[in-house]
């Protein structure tokens, strides 16, 4: 019976350790794919606003190794085994702009630009920011700053940015047709077509682990923007004044209507990364293998001297190999 | 009984099934090794692990099987007589040949189960994740070889390898089309059907029973209440523990008078 059990198990001690030592001269390839996630515009929303010249500015900070970087393995895998390795490749970080507008879009009608820092100027990137909202006070619901103060903070970023990345076109999508289907108070209903341009920018960046983007996003002033959730078409430097005099007034009739604009950005980011999930064992677990098979093995030895008569099967095998051998 | 002579027995009884045990392992090894390698994008660990166990628990049920199913061969050929002639008796005879042919492939299967994994992914066992199908595994191993212990005791090795070899595979897929029915169904006659056929099933395979319980537990369903009907699975697994023993002690019963 013991030796049955010590067999069997030194047969399946070996047969893993051909399969972790393959594995770890070369390892196998599990599965491989691209991959994409939508990362929260509303948290954080934009940490600073400002009229700079004739644009409205949004400046956000994406610290992506914290929040919505995969840097890991998957759930399943990290609490399956340490044999799983995944490997996360070209990374890529999408800004798409988009909206509705009226008038002649140009190509500084919009414009991004992606400072990528470090985690130092990051920190003193906020502080710099808070600094200024307490310098600015232009309203207690949205972090509006003056012109200087958002000057002041992109210029620290643009002055600590290890990458810069600033090209966006924007791009005239066709008249985009809207069907909306209203109800009467007889009780009919009618189909209203509306017909609106629309627009999109993307940037990308390749963010570098552990490094912070600094997003600074501006729109001409003048330029008639509708959210992509609901509101009505308002220039956007309006909507900034407007919140800015409805802070001083406490009017929160109005704050509630500008909230839409300056809180639901009309943008969206994208992650896009390819990944690479091996199955990499590790010295470790090799040398648990070995153990095993040092184990099963002594106890094969000692079996063998207390009951010798039971592995005559080796002797008779040996013997008749042998014998193979010498007849050739 | 002389426990010694049962040991000796059950030596000798492995030492001739050693090839068949032997490659059961290497094909077990092998699944093992293939699971590691395609454990499946996104799959939790509880089913991951269930996945693999059941395809190697119906390998294993079939080894048990065909392996007791040697003792009615044994009897219809005379060759039972040596054993009983001075060595055994008859009770030492049929423990042996039941720790030979379901104690070892199943001390087998779990410990080769935990070792694998100990080299492996060791916080599955220190987490008793692995352990927990394991419990629900060794009675459902213990009811197959007690139903086939019984026709082979019996001398009829013909019911007894096929029933062995048959069981394995109807009962999981009896039992999930009996669970299945009884989940969807609100016809209370139906119900009344799928449910005793669930439990009756259960008690024969406590492994896919538990399997069923646990993946239905994890989904919402919109009859979620028929499941709190049913017996829990670590109870139907203590039933199905005391049936097998009920079985075994009453072959005992019936090989002492039987007329060799």
């Amino acid at each position: 019976m013991f030796r049955a059990l010590l067999i069997t198990l030194t047969i399946s001690v070996l047969i893993l350790l051909g399969v972790l030592v393959y594995g770890a001269m070369k390892p196998i390839v599990i599965s491989s794919g691209d991959r994409g996630q939508s990362i929260s515009m509303q948290n954080p929303g934009p940490l600073a606003i400002a009229l700079v010249n004739n644009k409205v500015c949004f400046l956000y900070i994406y610290d992506v190794s914290f929040s919505s970087m995969p840097g890991g393995l998957q759930q399943p895998y990290q609490s399956l085994s340490d044999l799983y390795y995944q490997e996360i490749r070209d990374r890529r970080l999408t800004f798409n702009i988009y909206g509705s507008a009226v008038g002649n879009l140009t190509n500084s009608s919009v414009a991004i630009r992606i400072l990528e820092v470090n985690t130092v100027a990051a920190l003193e990137l906020q502080r710099i920011i808070k600094e200024e909202l307490d310098r600015s006070n232009l309203s207690k619901y949205h972090p509006i700053v003056t012109d200087e103060g958002f000057t002041r903070i992109v210029g620290y970023a643009e002055q600590k940015s290890l990458h810069i990345y600033n090209k966006c076109n924007v791009i005239e999508l066709p008249w985009s047709r809207m069907v909306v289907k209203i109800s009467f108070p007889n009780g009919t209903t009618r189909n209203f077509i509306f017909i609106e341009p629309l627009f999109i920018c993307n940037a990308t960046s390749i963010p570098q682990q552990g490094n912070t983007h600094v997003v600074e996003l501006c729109f001409d002033k003048d330029l008639k923007i509708t959210p992509i959730i609901s509101g009505n078409l308002t220039s956007i430097g309006e909507v900034v004044e407007k919140a800015i005099n409805a802070s001083r007034f406490n009017d929160y009739s109005t704050l509630k209507t500008v909230d839409l604009y300056l809180r639901n950005p009309i943008m969206n980011i994208i992650l896009r990364y390819s990944y690479l999930l091996m199955l990499k064992p590790r010295l470790e677990h090799i040398l648990r293998a070995l153990a095993f098979l040092t184990i099963f093995t002594g106890f094969t030895v000692i079996h063998y001297r207390f009951r010798p008569y039971e592995y005559t099967f080796i002797a008779r095998f040996a013997r008749r190999l042998r014998q193979r051998i010498y007849r050739r | 009984m002389d426990l010694r002579k049962v040991f000796e027995h059950t030596t000798y009884a492995v030492n001739r099934r050693l090839l068949a045990y032997t490659i059961t392992i290497i094909v077990m090894s092998i699944i093992t090794s293939l699971m590691l390698l395609f454990p499946g994008y996104g799959t939790p660990i509880d089913v991951w692990i269930s996945g693999q166990l059941t395809i190697v628990s119906i390998i294993f049920k079939i080894l048990i099987a065909l392996q007791i199913s040697r003792i009615a061969r044994e009897i219809t050929s005379g060759e039972i007589q040596l054993y009983l002639a001075h060595t055994l008796t008859r009770s030492e005879y049929v423990l042996s040949m039941l720790l030979a042919s379901w104690f070892t492939p199943t001390l087998i299967l779990v410990s080769s189960y935990i070792v694998t994994f100990t080299i492996a992914a060791p916080n599955l066992v220190i987490s008793g994740e692995l352990l927990k199908p394991l419990i629900h595994l060794v009675p459902d191993l213990l009811f197959i070889a007690s139903i086939t212990l019984f026709f082979a005791s019996r001398g009829r090795e013909g019911i007894a390898t096929t029933i062995g070899a048959a069981l394995p595979i109807l009962l999981p897929l009896s039992l999930s089309i009996a669970f299945s029915g009884y989940m969807n169904t609100s016809h209370p006659v139906y119900t009344q059907i799928f449910y005793v056929f669930t439990i009756v099933l259960g008690l024969m395979t406590p492994y896919t029973y538990n399997l069923l319980y646990v993946n239905y537990q994890n989904i919402s369903y919109p009859l979620q209440g028929n499941l709190s009907k049913l017996a829990n699975p670590t109870l139907n697994t203590l039933a199905s523990l005391a049936l097998s023993i009920a079985i075994i002690t009453l072959t005992f019963v019936l090989f002492k008078k039987k007329d060799l």
